[in-house]
């Protein structure tokens, strides 16, 4: 099975930012920062002032075209290596320069995820987001296998079952601010707990 | 064009009413679907796939079989979704229209088929708009994707005030009590067991 580059891990947990200034992270341990819905001025000036892991939800950055100069200007000048697209192409293009792509999966119904998997791009660097991430464990185990690595879930998780129930089908899961504080003894405990699938192997391949 | 023969299109309740006793709506993805459909216990037949230009047979079957039939208009083949893809599926006489584009749901009313808007979700952080998009479209129905999650985010969004359909993963006997329970009047799947499902 294919997975992320080796230079590139995807953290457990992503909090999501639409903030100009850098969050607070709630002590979870393998956390990091999802920046979507931002003005790309605002992006420029957290994500230069963060240090902790950064992903980038792509073709929500107002001002930012996810083309082959938008990829290069958010992996080498606001060095985020994790970026989710829509676009294949741009997907390709995120892999080629040594980064992860997440290709970004709405998965309203199994009709229509059947239909996407057959189309997705399956390479080294290339994994996957499914949106909402609430639905992944209502997947079927086959369905579950079919989605390329590593795996994001993405999208209504709000509740200590639901975040668990996802990260052990996922590499990692995005939660907001509020959420991921709320839960934070929880995750921190789920995710140094030596079962923990990942503990040890960051990104399943 | 076929489908011409005299029909008139039920009410919203009407179309609700017959979710009584059997609560899941069969969602038609292929041709096998469609004759199983036909010959089981689903009351109302929702067309998610193909030829949105060559329904005539199709609904007439679906009569004939005195069930009803529901077209999403986004997603069968042939047809563009706009005011004329409106009036096309409105001519072949199907009882409800589906489709996301809150701008065509007036239309939908106008031609007097029942009109189904689907509420997509995906982020929390859409949910407000999307609820406001719906009340200003004003669906007769609203279905909710995916639906199998309908029980866990129902306390995150206000109570419609039309009825809740919900689909998407709706697998077993459990999910749709489930989302029964959580107040949608049905549930849409292409699960063919679950189209006998029995509500009492």
């Amino acid at each position: 099975m294919l997975s992320s580059p080796p230079d590139v891990r995807l953290p457990r947990v992503l909090v999501a930012s639409s903030a100009h200034d850098p969050l607070r992270l709630p002590p979870i341990g393998d956390v990091g920062v999802l920046y979507r819905d931002i003005d790309l001025p605002a992006l420029l000036h957290s994500a230069l002032a963060t240090s902790a892991p950064k992903a980038v939800d792509l073709d929500t950055i107002r001002g930012l075209y996810a083309d082959d100069d938008g990829v290069a200007f958010v992996m080498d000048r606001l060095a985020i290596p994790i970026m989710i697209t829509r676009r294949p192409q741009a997907a390709q293009r995120v892999a080629e320069i040594g980064g992860l792509a997440l290709l970004h999966m709405l998965a309203f119904d199994s009709t229509g995820v059947a239909r996407a998997l057959d189309g997705l791009p399956r390479r080294l660097g290339i994994g996957a987001v499914v949106s909402p991430g609430l639905v992944l464990p209502h997947m079927l185990p086959s369905e579950v296998r079919r989605l390329p690595r590593p795996l994001l879930a993405y999208g209504l998780i709000m509740e200590a079952r639901d975040a668990v129930a996802c990260l052990s089908l996922a590499d990692g899961v995005v939660l907001g601010l509020d959420v991921a504080t709320a839960l934070a003894p929880t995750l921190a405990q789920v995710l140094r707990d030596p079962a923990d699938p990942r503990r040890n192997h960051p990104t399943r391949s | 064009m076929a489908g011409d023969r005299p029909h008139r299109a039920p009410s919203p309740s009407a179309f609700i009413a017959c979710l009584a006793d059997a609560p899941c709506c069969a969602a038609i993805v292929s041709d096998r679907h469609l004759e199983a459909a036909i010959e089981g216990r689903a009351p109302i037949l929702f067309v998610l796939r193909g030829n949105g230009l060559e329904l005539g047979p199709v609904v007439n079957r679906v009569h004939d079989a005195g069930k009803m039939i529901a077209v999403h208009l986004d997603l069968v083949a042939g047809l563009r979704d706009d005011p004329v893809g409106v009036e096309w599926l409105a001519r072949y006489g199907v009882d409800a229209i589906i489709t996301s584009r809150g701008r065509l749901i007036p239309l939908i009313r106008q031609a007097g088929v029942v009109a189904i808007e689907r509420l997509l979700l995906s982020r929390r952080s859409h949910l407000d708009a999307a609820v406001t998009a719906l009340s200003r479209s004003n669906p007769d129905i609203v279905e909710v994707l995916p639906g199998v999650i309908l029980p866990s985010i129902a306390p995150m969004i206000p109570r419609f005030a039309v009825p809740v359909l919900a689909g998407g993963f709706v697998r077993t006997p459990a999910d749709v009590r489930a989302i029964l329970a959580a107040g949608a009047v049905g549930v849409t799947t292409s699960s063919r067991a679950l189209w006998e499902f029995d509500a009492l």
